[in-house]
């Protein structure tokens, strides 16, 4: 899921078009729910609809301690409906939500969650570097098909090489970017079972 | 026809009767200096006991008697000179047959008499003689139109005497013009009482006796018992050889002698008396005195004070007189107040020269006075000495009540002993110790220099920062002049704001220089005096820019009494400008409104100054140590301003200390100065 | 690139202005006499440096004021400035209660001025430095380098500002950057 409607969540769904290709070049079977169309009706239509299969959920978009953001900001899925990601994989580049909702997933059902407990943040002139931190676990689940525990590791692992990278390459320090680099790398969070994988 | 010259019967000058009344009442104005004369009369007369009664005397028409037993006059006597007008009689002798010098120098007794009474009987007697004169006059009589003064008969008559050998000479005045109340008859016995010659100590050859039936208090023989009641009696001669006795006793009759040299003996030989009175205002001294309350000592100190020169008895004015403080005593007084030197209105002095002996000593023409020659000057400077010699018994007596010592005093009382105890010769020791008070003088004198410099050192480096900040100001605009010049940043309003700056934190500066030079100018080092109440003033006035910079109220109350108490202007100054220092800096913390409170104001015996400020205060464990030297909480203090006003206070024989505060917070002073220390 | 910031406490007026004139070709100056609005001014805006008068009088005296700022900031560098004095001792402790350095109302303060002011400016944490020095190579300061997923944003200006205040996030971003430095210098990556 992801929308587009202000700058963050632009890269963010910028960062999920690239999750698309993946899933496309590897002809699997996704449902993109995007733009307008990420609203709560349809989410949760989604949803139930497939409530009993084990599934990846993938959101790129606004989130809070308890609650994910869709199209202009509407909630899609807050602590109430925590439920609904039963039997799922939860991956979510979003701002907080793996402290409260991330565990509410959990506790009712939902087999991992992979997320951040603080704000993610990015700086608009090194998009491609978050874009591929942001991405390289999903990427990992994906091609790879390693366990979502494995895809946190690698996740933590692209963070660092980037930070690395950065400093080798300019001399002056890109501060704000290390720092933002730095921080959502501690904000990381994997919750449930991380042996599950996608496959 | 020719005019012939021709000659009339020559003319006289006749006179009228009322001419008596012009040489008379209208000559001699005064009652008293007319009764006076007529006593003198009879002192010139050899008198030894004179009499002066007064009947009735509270109304008009009253009656004087004045007898005497001198010489008394013969007919003949009294025909050719008390009934001729204008005779030289007196100027020819001047000393009587017992060796009296006269001293009814104006030879107006007839018309003493007119002055005194429109009647008067004389009785005269004369020792040897079988009769005695009695002649009546009776002024009204030459009142009258027609009268003609050398034609108006006055009965003349002689009487038996019942003792041959009786001598004297009896005046009785009827029909006094005057009124005679308790204050004339006490002016006149106190008037009498300076002729009363004041050898208290050895026979008099001369009394004088009034009997006043109306008011018996005042009758008796005129005595100096205000003599008798002196404290301190010191008789001091000196002989033309130089020699000089000091002797000196006490009211307990302990008696004090001391013998010295001088050179200065250019004035001749010279007896001083000199009888000394406290007035009673210091809070230890019990005063009581035998026969007289100390008010009555104090109202006739108040008329009779100072030190008089009589020459063969008589007085030479001005020396004497009320308030005249021709030896400077007050101002020795002021000076060094712990020497104890007397005040002017607390002694008698009594100098005896004669006309004889003393030849260097002359009246100036308009007989106000002596002329100050050297002769004078040496009789100045053995009244000094004299009187050096009381204040030093004094100084011992009072040992234990002595404020303390300086290290100076202390140095230089230690020279002296052994100067003292050398083998010099006397006059060589004299000189000595003379040199050496000079030189303690001149070191005390600059002790208060250095003082008053010092607490305003003290004051300017508190307040410094009344030059450094400004001089910071100018810098800083002056730099950026500069800058702005250097750099082609020119902003003439920028300019102009500097420049305005500049000049106006100069003023402040120059303002500030003034206020300090204003302090050193010269004239105020001198031993300026001063009252408080004008001291305090200029010294608020002073330090006005800098109060209102600093935002602090001053609260100044004063006794407008003070207007007339006096002391060093330098001493004040130093003890304000310590305490001023001191709340400045106090201050400096308190927030809210800031008060400076000055109290000046004087009970009978001293002068109080109260110094409040509401600032830091003082802790009470530190209230006595504050008075020590180099004690201080301030970062940058000398720890010498309060030790400078104790030492000032001390010496002034008075005390400081820190009371309970005026104001909510913050510290309050008092000084106490006993008032005979000032003036 | 702007000019740096100061603010005079000091009740003199007359001198407060006169260092303004002497310092504002190079500095952005403001001046209060009071304490009190000193601070006042301090949390509403951002400085980078304090000229603050020892000796000053009323509410708050310098060493007052400084101590309650360095409460709130620690970073920024103070600057005790007071008249001639002579003993140091009270003015050391001063110092120590955090102060940057301290100049005298002298003859030569014109001179020593401008030169403390400088030193004060270079001492500051080096990674502010460095981070200023970047953030002020933008172009346009008010750019948005940071976005959060959560919907805020900053631009380099405000974090400059964020940070010269000392404030919560400042202080946070100053801390991480230590951190991160840290970290690289222990994997070698960065040499300190």
């Amino acid at each position: 899921m992801h929308a587009a409607y202000d700058p963050p969540s632009t890269f963010a769904s910028s960062c999920a078009a690239e999750v698309s290709s993946m899933l496309v070049s590897i002809n699997c079977t996704f449902f993109e729910i995007q733009g307008p169309k990420a609203c709560k009706s349809e989410i949760h239509k989604h949803l139930l609809n497939f409530s009993t299969d084990t599934h990846g959920f993938f959101n790129y978009g606004h989130g809070s301690e308890v609650a994910l953001f869709g199209y202009k900001g509407e909630v899609i899925l807050d602590m109430s409906c925590a439920h609904l990601l039963r039997r799922k994989i939860c991956y979510v580049i979003s701002c907080l939500a793996a402290k409260e909702f991330g565990r509410k997933v959990i506790s009712n059902g939902g087999i991992c969650f992979l997320g951040f407990g603080g704000d993610f943040e990015y700086s608009p002139f090194y998009e491609e570097i978050f874009r591929a931190c942001a991405n390289s676990g999903a990427k990992a689940m994906i091609q790879k098909k390693t366990t979502a525990g494995e895809a946190f590791k690698i996740m933590k692992e692209t963070f660092d090489n980037a930070m690395s990278n950065l400093v080798k390459d300019s001399n002056n320090g890109n501060w704000i970017v290390l720092l933002s680099l730095f921080r959502d790398r501690d904000y990381l969070r994997l919750l449930g079972d991380g042996s599950a994988s996608l496959w | 026809m020719s005019q012939k010259v021709v000659e009339l019967e020559p003319l006289k000058f006749r006179l009228k009767g009322k001419i008596a009344r012009l040489l008379g009442r209208e000559s001699v104005s005064n009652a008293i200096v007319a009764l006076s004369e007529l006593v003198k009369n009879s002192y010139d007369a050899d008198a030894s006991e004179i009499t002066v009664a007064f009947n009735n005397v509270k109304t008009e028409n009253g009656e004087i008697h004045i007898n005497d037993d001198g010489t008394g006059m013969s007919y003949e006597d009294f025909k050719e000179r008390w009934m001729v007008v204008g005779t030289d009689y007196k100027e020819k002798k001047r000393i009587t047959p017992s060796g009296r010098r006269m001293i009814g120098e104006k030879g107006i007794g007839r018309f003493a008499v007119e002055r005194l009474a429109r009647k008067v009987t004389i009785i005269s007697s004369v020792k040897g003689e079988k009769s005695k004169l009695r002649v009546i006059i009776d002024w009204d009589r030459y009142e009258t139109e027609e009268s003609y003064f050398d034609m108006v008969e006055n009965k003349v008559f002689l009487e038996p005497k019942e003792d041959v050998n009786h001598h004297g000479f009896e005046l009785i005045l009827s029909g006094l013009r005057d009124i005679w109340d308790e204050g004339a008859l006490l002016n006149f016995k106190r008037q009498m009482s300076m002729l009363v010659p004041p050898e208290v100590l050895e026979k008099k050859d001369f009394s004088i006796s009034v009997q006043t039936p109306e008011f018996p208090k005042l009758s008796g023989e005129i005595e100096n018992t205000v003599f008798g009641e002196a404290f301190y009696t010191l008789t001091a001669m000196l002989e033309s050889t130089g020699k000089v006795n000091y002797q000196m006793v006490d009211k307990k009759g302990v008696t004090t002698k001391e013998v010295a040299v001088t050179e200065r003996t250019r004035c001749g030989p010279l007896k001083f008396t000199l009888y000394f009175y406290p007035r009673g205002f210091s809070k230890d001294e019990r005063i009581h005195y035998k026969l007289l309350t100390l008010n009555e000592v104090r109202a006739i100190l108040d008329n009779f004070h100072g030190i008089r020169i009589y020459r063969d008895g008589f007085r030479v004015k001005p020396y004497g007189d009320p308030k005249n403080d021709w030896l400077n005593l007050n101002m020795k007084r002021l000076y060094a107040p712990k020497y104890l030197y007397p005040d002017n209105s607390q002694v008698i002095g009594i100098v005896e020269i004669s006309r004889d002996k003393n030849l260097g000593l002359i009246d100036t023409t308009t007989r106000e006075g002596l002329i100050q020659n050297e002769p004078f000057k040496d009789l100045v400077d053995f009244l000094e000495k004299s009187i050096e010699f009381l204040s030093k018994r004094r100084r011992e007596d009072r040992k234990e009540e002595q404020p303390p010592k300086t290290v100076i005093r202390t140095q230089v009382d230690r020279i002296i002993t052994e100067i003292k105890s050398t083998n010099l010769p006397l006059p060589r020791k004299t000189r000595a110790i003379k040199e050496l008070e000079g030189v303690e003088d001149a070191a005390l004198g600059l002790i208060m220099v250095y003082r008053n410099l010092a607490s305003l050192g003290i004051t300017v480096l508190a307040v410094s920062h009344e030059i450094t900040n400004p001089m910071g100001t100018i810098l800083n605009y002056s730099e950026a002049i500069l800058k702005m010049i250097k750099t082609g940043n020119y902003d003439i309003k920028q300019f102009e704001e500097a420049a305005n700056n500049i000049r106006s934190n100069i003023l402040r500066v120059s303002e500030f220089i003034d206020f300090v030079v204003a302090y050193n100018r010269r004239k105020r080092r001198k031993k300026l005096k001063g009252d408080l109440y004008e001291i305090l003033n200029d010294v608020m006035k002073g330090y006005g820019a800098i109060f209102k910079k600093r935002d602090i109220t001053v609260e100044l109350k004063m006794d407008k009494e003070l207007k007339e108490v006096f002391l060093y202007r330098g001493d004040f100054e130093s003890i304000l400008i310590n305490f001023i220092t001191n709340s400045l800096e106090a201050l400096s913390f308190t927030k809210g409104k800031r008060i400076l409170r000055v109290s000046l104001f004087s009970d009978k015996e001293s002068v109080h100054v109260i110094f409040s400020d509401n600032g830091k205060g003082i802790p009470p464990e530190n209230r006595e140590i504050i008075f020590e030297p180099f004690f201080t909480t301030k970062e940058d203090g000398t720890g010498l301003g309060l030790k400078i006003v104790k030492e000032i206070v001390e010496e002034y024989g008075g005390v400081v200390k820190v009371i309970e505060s005026e104001l909510d917070s913050g510290a309050s002073f008092e000084v106490n100065i006993p008032k005979s220390s000032l003036m | 690139m702007e000019k740096s910031k100061i603010l005079i406490i000091d009740d003199e007026r007359d001198w407060a202005d006169s260092a303004k004139m002497l310092l504002q070709d190079k500095y952005d100056v403001e001046v209060v006499e009071h304490g009190e609005e000193g601070i006042e001014k301090i949390h509403q805006n951002y400085y980078d440096l304090l000229l603050i008068d020892w000796q000053l009088m009323g509410d708050k005296t310098g060493t007052d004021v400084m101590v309650e700022i360095k409460k709130f900031n620690k970073v920024i560098p103070i600057i005790l400035v007071s008249g001639k004095i002579d003993e140091r001792k009270p003015l050391i402790e001063a110092i120590q209660k955090g102060a940057t350095d301290y100049v005298e109302k002298d003859t030569e303060l014109p001179e020593k001025l401008p030169h403390a002011i400088e030193n004060a400016l270079d001492k500051r944490d080096v990674v502010i430095r460095g981070f200023e020095k970047w953030l002020n190579r933008f172009e346009d300061p008010n750019q948005v380098v940071l976005r959060t997923l959560s919907g805020k944003e900053y631009s380099a200006k405000q974090i400059l500002i964020e940070i010269k205040k000392d404030s919560e996030i400042g202080r946070r971003i100053r801390e991480d950057i230590v951190k991160v430095v840290l970290e690289l210098i222990q994997k070698g990556e960065v040499r300190s």
